[in-house]
């Protein structure tokens, strides 16, 4: 369901509950999916930009926990009541596309995926700040 | 280069620092307060800046700020996770109020209320962390550590954190300004003469050359020739005109170093000069303007002497003794020791006797220096970095304590002197030593222990390791939060039988009859002195000679 025509049937408690969790999809996925992509900068080689992408796509998430790949850390957070919202729906596509990207191929294969990972970035701060003006906004 | 703590659940933000800024010492990841309150505490107050994450995703006991009284439930663990950072860096301002923090965080993501309570402290700063790239990091990263650093050092001085030197900084840099002379005052080797020439010179505006003359070293007969010149023919072997050091200083600076040791006749012709602007060359009778800012510097009481008739009154008022500048005693500036010796260890670092020891010992451990040259850095026990190229001199916390624990008479001059001689004997001894560990580990050839020994050695040899001064032994009292005043005793009680232990040559019956008064209770002095912690094989090889 679409976010904002959910917003309404929501108690507080579970409004702030997907306030959070959209806060924690931008945090966890929507900034590291991007990492070293956006680190290296333009005037990266091809190697420099596929082991940013590697690192960014198969390593998102790097801690105690252990090692999650982007999609790990998308099936761990998606919202399964926001399946249809537009935005839950670019992240799908998105996240379904660079498991198909061949991260050891060519130039354009790599630019390929990092349209998609930021596509994936892009949908989540988007989500986050429709979260924010449908269910409250800051609460601090 | 500085130590930077990151604290982070996740690894990529260091790595990505370390990639990015291998010029610092990048230490962490801190996983949660503990950690980071660890690493702080084996760092000492090395560390100049600390990276901050906000969202923590760790185990539910590794988490602040959740209720005390009662099980937290499962939305005020989940909003305790994504504010960490907050409470972690509520934790850290109660002990390091002025540790620089830059918190990683993005606008939008629903924190701006509990940010906009931090935004207004002086030393948080903010990093929009989805904006971050390689130049952004380094820009705000070297943006503090220039501002905290402009503050802390300016080139060969170090004036260091604590709130008094800051303000002496301060009115110094007024005093600089101003036309009224200044008065250094403060015990040998504190810096005065470096503070004349590369501070308040620096800070005059004034475009004319610094000019210093120390009082102390000149001949009695030569004092007033060198400073208001001679004419020829005004003394025997004056065969030429001569311009004397208020001449040379004209539109400069003239530091006037040890002024107690100006004789009566000097001060009036002195007092004269500064009376009337000008100076009269011996044997001339010419008056030739001067604009010199006079900055004097004594290690003895002026007003003392004074009052004793040792020194003009109308002299004395006329030096500005309002605005009299009292530079600390090193051993009243202990909190500094750490990050002097960082200080002192880069400088003696860019000597290149020193670059060349460093780059032999690299050479012969078959290790590539920095890409920028050799680099030579000193670290704490507990807290050495990954391999960087640089050649790491590790100060284990027995080497610091006994830097903490000397009472450094001779101040700056000497404390920089022995870390100079530990760091090349160090060095020296490890590169004779050949190919293998440089001392600290087996697999960390880049890392080199200056060891206690080597360090008690020198300071044994410099004579001054246990004098006492007029006002007694100096002890350092170190106080933290929560420690009960039973604990502050004992380390204060621990430190006088150290002492008492040497002076009296390791003789617990002469310890009794100081302590007791009776030669007879040598037993219950030792009995006190293991129940301190104290070790006689530790204190043995310190008794002198």
């Amino acid at each position: 369901m679409n976010l904002e025509a959910l917003a309404p049937r929501l108690s507080e408690e579970e409004a702030e509950d997907l306030l959070d969790l959209a806060a924690d999809i931008r945090h966890d996925l929507g900034k590291y999916v991007v990492f070293e992509a956006r680190f290296a900068g333009p005037d990266a080689t091809v190697e420099e930009r596929r082991a940013a992408l590697r690192a960014d796509l198969l390593a998102t998430r790097r801690g105690p926990r252990g090692v999650e790949p982007a999609w790990a850390v998308w099936a761990r957070l998606r919202p399964a009541e926001l399946a249809g919202d537009p935005d839950v729906e670019r992240i799908d596509a998105a996240l379904a596309a660079l498991r198909g990207v061949d991260l050891d191929g060519d130039a354009a294969e790599l630019e390929r995926a990092a349209a998609l990972a930021a596509e994936v970035a892009e949908a989540t701060r988007r989500l986050d700040a429709r979260a924010r003006r449908a269910l409250g906004g800051d609460r601090g | 280069m500085a130590d930077i703590l990151v604290i982070d659940d996740q690894d990529r933000t260091i790595e990505l620092c370390r990639r990015a800024m291998p010029e610092h010492a990048w230490h962490g990841p801190a996983r949660d307060w503990d950690e980071a309150r660890a690493l702080l505490r084996a760092l000492r107050r090395r560390v100049e800046l600390v990276l901050l994450d906000i969202h923590f995703d760790i185990p539910d006991d590794r988490l602040l700020g959740l209720p005390d009284d009662r099980e937290p439930t499962e939305r005020e663990l989940r909003r305790a996770r994504r504010r960490q950072g907050f409470a972690i860096l509520e934790a850290l301002r109660r002990s390091r109020p002025d540790l620089p923090v830059v918190l990683m965080t993005s606008r939008g993501e629903g924190l701006e209320r509990a940010a906009d309570r931090h935004r207004a402290e002086e030393y948080t700063y903010f990093l929009d962390d989805e904006a971050l790239d390689a130049r952004a990091l380094r820009a705000q990263v070297g943006g503090i550590l220039e501002a905290r650093r402009g503050t802390e050092r300016d080139g060969p001085i170090y004036w260091g954190r604590s709130l008094a030197m800051r303000r002496i900084r301060r009115r110094l840099l007024t005093l600089a300004r101003g036309r009224l002379p200044v008065i250094l005052a403060g015990p040998t080797g504190t810096g005065k003469s470096l503070i004349a020439r590369h501070f308040l010179h620096a800070h005059s505006g004034r475009g004319g050359r610094f000019v210093a003359v120390d009082l102390s070293t000149l001949p009695r007969d030569l004092v007033a020739a060198h400073l208001f010149g001679s004419v020829r023919g005004a003394y025997t072997g004056a065969v030429a005109d001569r311009r004397g050091a208020f001449e040379e200083a004209d539109g400069g600076t003239l530091f006037l170093d040890e002024i107690g040791h100006l004789g009566e006749d000097l001060q009036r012709m002195l007092l004269t000069v500064l009376q009337e602007g000008a100076v009269v060359r011996l044997g001339d009778a010419r008056e030739r303007r001067v604009d010199v800012k006079l900055v004097v510097a004594t290690n003895e009481d002026l007003a003392e002497k004074v009052r004793r008739g040792e020194f003009r009154a109308d002299l004395y008022m006329r030096l500005n003794p309002a605005a009299t500048v009292r530079l600390p005693a090193l051993r009243e500036r202990r909190m500094d020791i750490e990050r002097l010796l960082d200080f002192c260890v880069e400088q003696a670092a860019a000597q290149p006797t020193v670059r060349e020891l460093a780059r032999e010992y690299l050479d012969r451990q078959g290790l590539a220096p920095s890409p920028g040259g050799v680099v030579v850095r000193a670290v704490a026990s507990g807290a050495v970095p990954p391999p960087s190229g640089a050649l790491l001199l590790l100060f284990p916390e027995r080497t610091m304590r006994l830097l903490r624990g000397h009472p450094w008479p001779g101040n700056l001059r000497e404390f920089a002197m022995t870390v100079e001689n530990a760091l090349t004997l160090s060095i020296a001894e490890a590169a004779d030593a050949g190919p293998g560990p440089g001392g600290a580990a087996a697999d960390r050839p880049d890392v080199v222990q200056v060891r206690p020994k080597l360090v008690r050695d020198l300071l044994l040899a410099t004579g001054t390791h246990a004098e006492e001064d007029a006002s007694g032994w100096a002890v350092e009292v170190r106080v933290r939060a929560h420690e009960g005043l039973n604990k502050v005793a004992q380390d204060v009680e621990r430190q006088y039988f150290t002492r008492l232990y040497l002076q009296e040559r390791g003789d617990f019956a002469a310890m009794a009859k100081v302590l007791l008064g009776d030669a007879g209770g040598a037993r219950k002095v030792q009995l006190r002195f293991n129940q301190l912690g104290l070790k006689v094989r530790d204190l043995k090889e310190r008794i002198p000679g």
